[in-house]
């Protein structure tokens, strides 16, 4: 019954309408009478009139929690994709440089030297890992190259990284007691075998390519290789001295036979904790070998790598 | 923010810089829905058609000279035509008696004799419309702007400066009382 009466209240619609004539004259009426000298004009709303509206339509939805709220989660959401889709970027990519530059600032928010070292071991193994999806997922030959080449500088970017950190621990070398050497020693073991399973791991991935591609990026990777071989050279060089002083410290505290055994196994079962090394790359007579390699031997660096171990 | 609100803040902003342009396309869109509205208020078309056009000249002034940001437009329209009707039958009981307690009564008293001697003189008229205007005040304007000029509760309320949960219940009698009506009439 109420439906009907709505229904026939909403008929009046059509029935009940001012007269045309009455609706015109009055129009001309009205604006005749607001504007009798025509001195008003139709005006721009410009810049500040547009802000206002701006002003009254939004402003106070945009301070609505709720609306705060979905633009909070919004940014959230987008920049989490972001980074999302930046983490699986190839070199190359448009979000590769953000995924380089979120990894950097990893790394600056980290303060212990020990677990930057390991952040950027990490990130040259990524670099590897990088290398590997080129290789297989790529197939043009001048974007293969060039993304190659792309990562293979990073790689080294960030193995030269490993290596200057390396040199900063050296040069502050603060360690008074056994306890900080110690974990220099670790972070050395630790830079030592990664790196070197890091420039074999290269070399057997650059035979894995073509005799073309080979050819192509030999000469950026082998500049890697070296950089990573370098580093390794570093890290045991560090190592060594790190031994050394700590053999020093307990001869002078009267504990020579103890020092070596006591402190070198605690190293050992660390580092193997750490960077799951195998026990014939990083044992301790290894790392305590008086004769490590110079820089000026960095292009045989395998080879005396091989007689360290060895 | 649908599209007709935007253009009607356009408007009012044009509006505000003295633009008779945004002036005319507000009459274009609302004098229809105003004159209706006041239609149902008034006695004869003519007292309809008057107010019509003295409500978008009292806007015009309102909106050319006030500081104030107006929210609702149409609001603000069917509010003028409202207090423009109650004026004109405030001014029309002065002229027949002093007495200002007596001036609701006088008004009332007023628009039922206008009522009987439009039907006296056969004024053609639809059953429901009769209703209507047998209708108390307030439940007629209520149930023109919502069934009517299709209007929200909430922007019932601002018009009538009532609450959301009182609109809903007056309309609720309102509609009681049309069908009473209607009922009646029919018979």
């Amino acid at each position: 019954m109420e439906n009907k009466v709505i229904k026939e209240i909403k008929k009046l619609k059509k029935d009940v309408s001012p007269r045309p004539e009455w609706v015109t004259l009055s129009r001309a009426l009205l604006l005749r009478q607001i504007n009798p000298g025509q001195e008003h004009q139709a005006v721009g709303i410009g810049f500040n009139g547009y802000w206002d509206l701006f002003n009254q339509l939004f402003r106070q939805r945009l301070l609505e929690p709720a609306v705060i709220m979905f633009l909070v989660l919004g940014v959230f959401l987008g920049s989490s994709l972001t980074i999302n889709a930046a983490f699986y970027s190839l070199p190359g990519d448009n979000l590769y440089p953000l995924k380089i530059a979120l990894e950097k600032t990893h790394v600056a928010l980290i303060s212990s030297q020990e677990k930057q070292v390991e952040l950027k071991i990490e990130f040259a193994e990524k670099r590897m890992a990088e290398f590997n999806k080129i290789v297989q997922q790529v197939n043009s030959p001048a974007e293969k190259k060039r993304k190659i080449e792309a990562v293979v500088k990073e790689f080294k970017n960030n193995v030269v990284a490993v290596n200057d950190q390396l040199n900063r621990i050296k040069q502050a070398d603060g360690s008074v007691n056994n306890a900080e050497r110690e974990k220099t020693l670790r972070i050395a073991v630790t830079v030592s075998s990664k790196t070197e399973e890091l420039a074999k791991s290269f070399d057997e991935k650059v035979e894995s390519l073509s005799a073309v591609e080979k050819l192509e990026v030999e000469g950026i990777v082998a500049e890697a290789v070296a950089s990573a071989q370098q580093t390794n050279l570093s890290a045991q060089q560090l190592a060594a001295d790190v031994n050394k002083s700590i053999a020093e410290t307990a001869e002078e505290s009267g504990v020579v036979e103890g020092a070596e055994t006591e402190a070198l196994p605690t190293v050992t079962a660390s580092t193997s904790t750490s960077s799951g090394l195998s026990s014939e790359t990083t044992t301790p007579e290894t790392l305590i070998e008086p004769e490590a390699p110079t820089g000026e031997d960095q292009l045989a660096a395998p080879e005396t790598t091989e007689n360290l171990v060895e | 923010m649908n599209s007709s609100k935007f253009q009607e803040k356009l408007l009012l902003l044009r509006l505000k810089k003295k633009d008779p342009e945004a002036f005319a396309q507000i009459y274009d869109l609302y004098v229809t829905p105003i004159y209706r509205f006041i239609y149902f208020k008034v006695a004869t078309r003519q007292d309809a058609e008057d107010l019509t056009s003295e409500v978008f000249l009292k806007i015009w002034q309102y909106i050319t000279e006030t500081d104030e940001i107006i929210e609702n437009l149409r609001a603000l329209l069917y509010r003028t035509a409202r207090n423009l009707v109650i004026d004109s039958y405030r001014q029309k009981a002065r002229r027949d008696i002093t007495q200002d307690t007596e001036i609701l009564n006088t008004i009332q008293d007023e628009r039922q004799q206008n009522f009987l001697s439009q039907i006296e003189a056969g004024f053609e008229m639809k059953n429901i419309e009769k209703v209507l205007r047998q209708m108390k005040d307030d439940y007629r304007e209520i149930i023109i702007l919502r069934f009517l000029e299709e209007l929200s509760i909430s922007e019932i309320a601002k018009i009538l400066d009532k609450s959301k949960g009182s609109i809903r219940v007056i309309l609720h009698r309102a509609l009681k009382v049309a069908r009473q009506l209607l009922d009646q009439n029919g018979k």
